[in-house]
C-alpha cells in the first residue's frame, strides 16, 4: 500500500483528506505542520507528500524543497487558493476549489507515471 | 441404592423441565444484533453464521473439520462479502480481519504456489511466501476469540489445484505448505462465495431476456425462482463431494426498494461517523433531502449489480462536496449543512443555522 503524507494546517481537512485516500487504498498520514511532516519524513518512508501551500510558519513550498533535498525522486503535490506558480520541487499543484476528486487522480497519476518526480526538474 | 423408577408415560415433560435448544448465548444474541444492525434483507446469512457462532462458542464444533463451511450463493451486489466483513468487524472490530483468497488469481495450476509456498525442488522454494500459513490465519485471535475467518471468493473461477486443496480444508480442516509444514484450520469458519447462474439471475431481476421488456416478477417468486437457479447452477458445477462437505448453502435476496433504502441510510451513517471520527468534536454533520436520497438510490443500485455501486456514487457526489467546501472554507466545526437538488439536476450545498448555536440557544 503506498503511503502518503498529507500536510495542512486545516486539521479537519488534513483528516478528511486521510480518511478519503484510505478508501481509495492509500496509506495516508496527517500532519498539521511543516515541522511534524519533517519529522515524520525524518521517521518513515513515504511514497508522496501532499501539502497545503499557505501555511503558518513554513509554507508548503518551504516544506517541499526541504523534503525534496532529502528525497529528490519524492513527488509534491501542493494545495492552493492562489495561481500555481513555476517551481522545481512542486511535481503538480492542486486549486482547493477542486480538490477532489482531483487529488485522487493526481495521486494516482502521479505513483504510477515512472520518473513524474523528476518531471519538474 | 435406590433407583429412580422410570417414566411410565410418554407425557410431555413439565414446564419446569422444559429446556429451549434454540435459545442463543448472551455473547450469541450481541454477535447477531451486530449483523442485523449492518446488513439488510439477508436474514438466512446471518442465521447461518450466528448458528455456526453459537456452536463455536458452546465449544460444540466438530475437533478435525472447521468451524463452518458456508457457501453464499447469489447475484453481484447483493452482499456477501459484505458479510464476511461485518462478521470479521462484529468479532474483531476490523472489517479486514480475514483472509481472503481471491479464487480468479489462481486459474493456473502453477498458481497455487501463491497460496502454499513452493514445494521442495521447484522454482521458488524457500523465497515465495505462503500466504496461508498458521500466523497468518491466527493473526487475529484474541484471549478470548481463537476463531479465523477465511473467504474463498468467486470459488467456481478456481484451477483444479485449488479445488484439490479447498476440499481437503472442507474435509479435515488442514493444509499441507510447500514446505511440508501443516496448518490446522479446525478454528476456522470458512465462507465461499460464486456467481453462478448470474446471468440467469440478473435475467430474472431485470425482467427476462430478449428484446421485448418484461416485467419483473413479483417479489417473493423472484426470490424463489434466484433461489432454484442458483442452486441448480451450483449443482450443475460443483462435484457431489464438494456439496456435501457444506454445512450450510445460503442463497442472497435481491434487495427491495424499502431494504435498499435502508442501505443508502447506513452508507450515509457511515459518512457521518467517518467525519466524527476523522475530526472528533470539531465535527459538522450534513443531510440530504428526499430528493437528493432519492437521486443517490437511483445512480447507485440497480437490478443488475444491486447496491455495489451506492457507496462509490456517496464518496463522489457527497464526501468529495463536503471535503471541498472544507478546503475552501465554507464549512467548518458545528455547522449542519444540508444537501439538495438543484433543478439542473446537480447538488447544492447550504449550511443551515449551525449546529452549535442552535445548541446553545436550545439549552
Amino acid at each position: 500500500m503506498k503511503k502518503i503524507l498529507v500536510v495542512d494546517d486545516n486539521e479537519m481537512l488534513c483528516r478528511l483528506a486521510c480518511d478519503i485516500l484510505h478508501t481509495e487504498g492509500y496509506h495516508a498520514v496527517p500532519a498539521t505542520s511543516a515541522a511534524e511532516a519533517l519529522e515524520a519524513f525524518e521517521r518513515e518512508h513515504f511514497d508522496l507528500l501532499v501539502t497545503n501551500f499557505g501555511m503558518p510558519g513554513m509554507t508548503g513550498l518551504e516544506l517541499a524543497r526541504a523534503v525534496r533535498d532529502r528525497r529528490p525522486q519524492c513527488p509534491v503535490i501542493v494545495m492552493t487558493t492562489f495561481e500555481p506558480m513555476e517551481c522545481e520541487h512542486v511535481t503538480l499543484w492542486l486549486p482547493k476549489e477542486y480538490l477532489f476528486p482531483g487529488l485522487v487522480e493526481k495521486i494516482r497519476h502521479c505513483l504510477s507515471a515512472p520518473g513524474v518526480g523528476e518531471l519538474a526538474r | 441404592m435406590p433407583q429412580e423408577s422410570p417414566p411410565t408415560s410418554l407425557e410431555p415433560p413439565s414446564e419446569e423441565q422444559a429446556l429451549d435448544a434454540t435459545r442463543h448465548g448472551e455473547a450469541t444474541r450481541d454477535f447477531e444484533a451486530c449483523l442485523r444492525a449492518r446488513v439488510v434483507g439477508q436474514d438466512a446469512a446471518i442465521e447461518a453464521v450466528t448458528e455456526l457462532y453459537q456452536i463455536f462458542l458452546a465449544g460444540m464444533a466438530s475437533p478435525d473439520r472447521p468451524v463452518g463451511n458456508l457457501l453464499f450463493l447469489g447475484p453481484t451486489g447483493s452482499g456477501k462479502t459484505y458479510v464476511v466483513e461485518v462478521v470479521a468487524e462484529a468479532l474483531f472490530g476490523n472489517p479486514r480481519a480475514f483472509i481472503k483468497v481471491n479464487c480468479a488469481e489462481f486459474q493456473e495450476h502453477h498458481e497455487i504456489a501463491k497460496l502454499i509456498g513452493s514445494p521442495p525442488g521447484y522454482v521458488g522454494h524457500g523465497q515465495t511466501p505462503a500466504l496461508f500459513t498458521q500466523e497468518a490465519l491466527n493473526r487475529w485471535h484474541t484471549e478470548k476469540l481463537k476463531l479465523s475467518l477465511v473467504l474463498f471468493d468467486e470459488i467456481e473461477k478456481a484451477s483444479e489445484a485449488l479445488w484439490q486443496l479447498l476440499l481437503g480444508i472442507l474435509d479435515k480442516a488442514s493444509l499441507t505448505l510447500g514446505d511440508n509444514s501443516h496448518v490446522d484450520l479446525s478454528q476456522a469458519m470458512i465462507f465461499m462465495t460464486s456467481n453462478l447462474g448470474a446471468a440467469q439471475m440478473s435475467a430474472l431481476a431485470e425482467g427476462g431476456m430478449g428484446f421485448v421488456p418484461h416485467e419483473p416478477l413479483a417479489d417473493a417468486g423472484l426470490d424463489d425462482k434466484i433461489t432454484r437457479t442458483a442452486m441448480e447452477a451450483a449443482r450443475r458445477k460443483f462435484s457431489p463431494e464438494f456439496m456435501n462437505r457444506l454445512d450450510k448453502v445460503v442463497v442472497f435476496k435481491t434487495l427491495r426498494p424499502e431494504q435498499l433504502e435502508r442501505v443508502l441510510d447506513l452508507e450515509l451513517a457511515k459518512v457521518q461517523q467517518r467525519i466524527v471520527r476523522a475530526v472528533g468534536q470539531s465535527h459538522f454533520t450534513f443531510h440530504c433531502a428526499p430528493a437528493v436520497r432519492a437521486w443517490l438510490l437511483q445512480e447507485g443500485t440497480d437490478p443488475k449489480y444491486g447496491a455495489r455501486h451506492l457507496k462509490r456514487v456517496i464518496e463522489r457526489n457527497i464526501v468529495y462536496g463536503l471535503a471541498n467546501l472544507v478546503a475552501t472554507g465554507q464549512v467548518s466545526s458545528g455547522d449542519d449543512v444540508s444537501i439538495g437538488m438543484k433543478p439542473d439536476g446537480t447538488l447544492s450545498f447550504a449550511k443551515s443555522a449551525t449546529r452549535l448555536s442552535r445548541e446553545s440557544s436550545a439549552s
